[in-house]
């Protein structure tokens, strides 16, 4: 039986998750047809079937790692289901039979957007007697009326419901007529909610793991600075409308890359990663600023390649578009791998400090926090509206000393408080 | 016994049970190109109600039917299905003569005809008559088929009393026509406006009607699978109440019939029941018919399902 393997999916992938299966058995997939969603690093690539075929059986279920080179699927050789398909010498089986030891473990099949595939017997025959149809399992790529009988044979284990609190009554002390205590009383909101299980895979599994290796190899300290950004706010206030001209909505987190950037080429050793393999610590040339987005099936990093070499409204026009399809899902291999450094902001609600996890095997990642109006002392020692933002950086102190470290964020906030630095490094 | 033998004594019967009955057709007189009339020539009482018709069809059939309105019970017995369709305007106008004179007058006409396959012709064999004659408004399409009911089916059309008097018209199967049967049932044992399961079964029902109802019966054999098998059995006005009630009874249902899918009466039953039975449909309504296409003599065959496509069908709903 042909055997469908996991193909080579890009430079350095050794491994992939199985996200979704697009076929089912049964199903006919014609060659280039997508067949299965497989997640590496934090892309979720289609592969699609290499020939027509039939799919005979899944062998790497959703969820599992698959390597490379291995077997992923069973691959049919006619054109005939399988489940149907009568052979002259040896009639066709009988049909499954309905036995209570099946008990159903996968969840049912669904078209995708969440909607159980059963068939209207099925759905009938679950309406009338209130059984869930998400809960019955059909192995067959849909739920038959035989699948929800066999569910409806298997009860679920029924919470066990809490027990209601008896007020408790008064120690008898006779010669002590303390008043009883006022029983506590919870309202009555009908059973308590079960608990919610979510799978832990995918996306949540790929950021678990990489911040574990991170958290765990990695000495972490995190430094913290106030930066004084009234001018730039003056400064973003006015290129604000002339980038609006443009097409662009200017935020502060161009300038903070830009900062960023020249504040690296001046501490090289904080774009830098430790190769303690071959006992080497490599420091980049290249200046890859990874802009850490919020999306809905969790963190991403999608990278600003070459952020030293975009113009200021490019850097801009670059971090919408990644972000865009970072959140999207449709973010690139290339466009989520090889950052040097790694800014991690969450604008408004950003905080006033903040202790970032490298990505790992960064030795610096910034963390940006919200810009509030405060009281400052100025150089006349007059109380003032200052415009004031935090920067936390946390630094591999393998690599990066706290001198280093600190004055690379120095060198950040240098840049932040005078944007005129800014303008003649030539942004 | 053969089935020819079967019907052609059983035509004879019915013209001695009934004196109003007449047996007309091309070349009836010489016992007529199936030989249905053969015994009735044999027999010196019956020879003068066997009435030879000219080589054209709306002329025949527009005769029988004026037969019926004056009060005779014709039977007009066609060598081939072409005759009923060159005839098609004769019929059509028989069908709706009760209708167009407010059910006033009764048109006890009962029309026989072969069909499909089994004379090694081709063209027509592969066509589906009952399809064609079952969107006649007002006719009355029944189509035999087991061959030991043969002759019990042709007793069952006759029966046109006045409360009854439908112009009819039976479709017989030439497999069925050349089969052999140990015994002819006098009698269907139910009325012939009914479809009757023939097989229980639970994992699957099969409905088919004609040729293809031992196809069918051949298939849950060959499938080993505990289907039900439902034979159809008059095609035009659909017994729907007992077609509907034997679909939901396990909601996996093959249909499965001679001729193309195409426009066919299996499309009609797979509406009914997508109409009538959605909530109790367990996987898709799966149709096994003939061929798509004209075919020639040699490949006539190809008009009827064969055994192991009928049992594929029905392992593929029962394990669906």
């Amino acid at each position: 039986m042909p055997e469908f393997k996991l193909p080579a999916i890009g430079e350095g992938v050794v491994e992939g998750e199985i996200v979704r299966w697009l076929k089912q058995p049964g199903d006919a997939v014609s060659a280039n047809e997508a067949i299965v969603e497989v997640m590496t690093d934090k892309a979720t690539v289609e592969i699609p079937s290499p020939r027509d075929a039939i799919v005979q059986e899944i062998v790497a279920a959703e969820g599992t790692i698959a390597a490379v080179g291995e077997v992923i699927a069973l691959f049919g050789d006619s054109a005939v289901v399988p489940a149907s398909k009568p052979t002259p010498a040896a009639p066709p089986p009988a049909p499954a039979p309905i036995s209570p030891a099946a008990a159903p473990v996968a969840a049912a099949p669904t078209n995708g957007a969440g909607k159980v595939l059963a068939t209207p017997a099925a759905r009938a025959h679950a309406r009338e007697h209130g059984i869930d149809l998400a809960a019955v399992s059909g192995d067959r790529g849909r739920v038959t009326k035989a699948d929800v009988l066999r569910a409806q044979a298997t009860p679920t284990p029924t919470p066990t419901p809490t027990p209601t609190p008896t007020p408790t009554s008064a120690p008898a002390v006779a010669q002590a007529p303390a008043p009883a205590p006022t029983p506590v009383v919870r309202r009555d909101l009908g059973a308590p909610a079960a608990d919610e299980t979510i799978p832990f895979r995918g996306m949540r599994r790929i950021i678990a793991d990489g911040l574990k290796k991170s958290y765990s190899t990695a000495v972490h300290y995190t430094y913290v600075e106030q930066v004084d950004v009234s001018k730039l706010v003056e400064v973003r206030k006015q290129a604000k409308n002339a980038a609006a001209e443009q097409g662009v909505a200017l935020s502060y987190l161009p300038f903070i890359v830009k900062a960023v950037v020249l504040a690296l080429k001046r501490y090289p050793i904080v774009n830098a990663e430790l190769d303690e393999a071959n006992a080497q610590v490599i420091v980049r040339k290249r200046y890859n600023i990874g802009i850490a987005t919020a999306t809905d099936n969790g963190l991403m990093v999608p990278v600003l390649h070459d952020a030293d070499r975009l113009s200021l409204l490019d850097v801009a026009r670059e971090i919408d578009r990644l972000s865009n399809a970072a959140r999207a899902m449709k973010a690139s291999r290339d466009e989520l791998t090889g950052s040097t450094f790694t800014i991690t902001s969450l604008g408004a609600i950003g905080g006033v400090l903040a202790t970032p996890i490298l990505n790992y095997p960064e030795v610096g990642i910034l963390g940006v926090h919200a810009i509030r109006k405060t009281p400052v002392v100025d150089d006349n020692d007059n109380i003032v509206i200052g415009h004031l933002m935090n920067l936390s950086v946390s630094l591999d102190h393998r690599v990066v000393d706290g001198f280093e470290g600190a004055s690379f964020l120095q060198e950040v906030r240098r840049y932040l408080e005078d944007p005129t630095l800014l303008l003649l490094a030539g942004i | 016994m053969s089935v020819l033998t079967s019907l052609s004594e059983m035509m004879a019967q019915l013209l001695r049970e009934d004196r109003r009955r007449v047996v007309l057709g091309e070349d009836a007189r010489d016992g007529g190109m199936l030989g249905l009339s053969r015994t009735c020539i044999a027999d010196g009482t019956l020879r003068e109600r066997v009435i030879a018709t000219p080589l054209s069809p709306t002329t025949a059939v527009a005769h029988a039917a004026g037969l019926a309105r004056g009060g005779a019970r014709p039977i007009l017995v066609f060598a081939s299905p072409l005759g009923l369709l060159e005839g098609l305007a004769g019929l059509r106008e028989a069908a709706r003569l009760g209708w167009r004179t407010g059910q006033s007058a009764a048109v006890p006409l009962l029309m026989v005809t072969p069909s499909g396959p089994g004379f090694g012709l081709g063209e027509e064999a592969a066509e589906a008559i009952e399809a064609t004659l079952a969107r006649v408004p007002g006719l009355r399409v029944l189509c035999a088929g087991q061959p030991a009911e043969a002759a019990a089916w042709l007793h069952a059309a006759a029966q046109l009393d006045d409360d009854d008097a439908v112009p009819t018209v039976l479709v017989l199967p030439r497999r069925v026509l050349l089969a052999d049967t140990d015994e002819a049932l006098p009698d269907l044992g139910r009325a012939c406006t009914s479809a009757a399961r023939i097989r229980d079964g639970q994992a699957a029902t099969v409905f088919a009607w004609g040729e293809t109802v031992q196809v069918a019966l051949d298939a849950v054999a060959h499938a080993q699978i505990d289907a039900a098998v439902v034979d159809v059995g008059c095609l035009a006005p659909l017994d729907a109440a007992t077609l509907v009630a034997e679909a939901k009874a396990t909601g996996k249902i093959v249909i499965a019939h001679a001729g193309p899918a195409a426009g066919g009466l299996g499309a009609e039953l797979a509406a009914l029941f997508a109409d009538q039975a959605i909530l109790h449909l367990d996987a898709p309504i799966t149709r096994v018919t003939g061929a798509d296409a004209p075919l020639s003599a040699a490949l006539e065959a190809q008009a009827v399902p064969t055994v192991a496509r009928v049992a594929e069908a029905i392992a593929h709903v029962a394990n669906y």
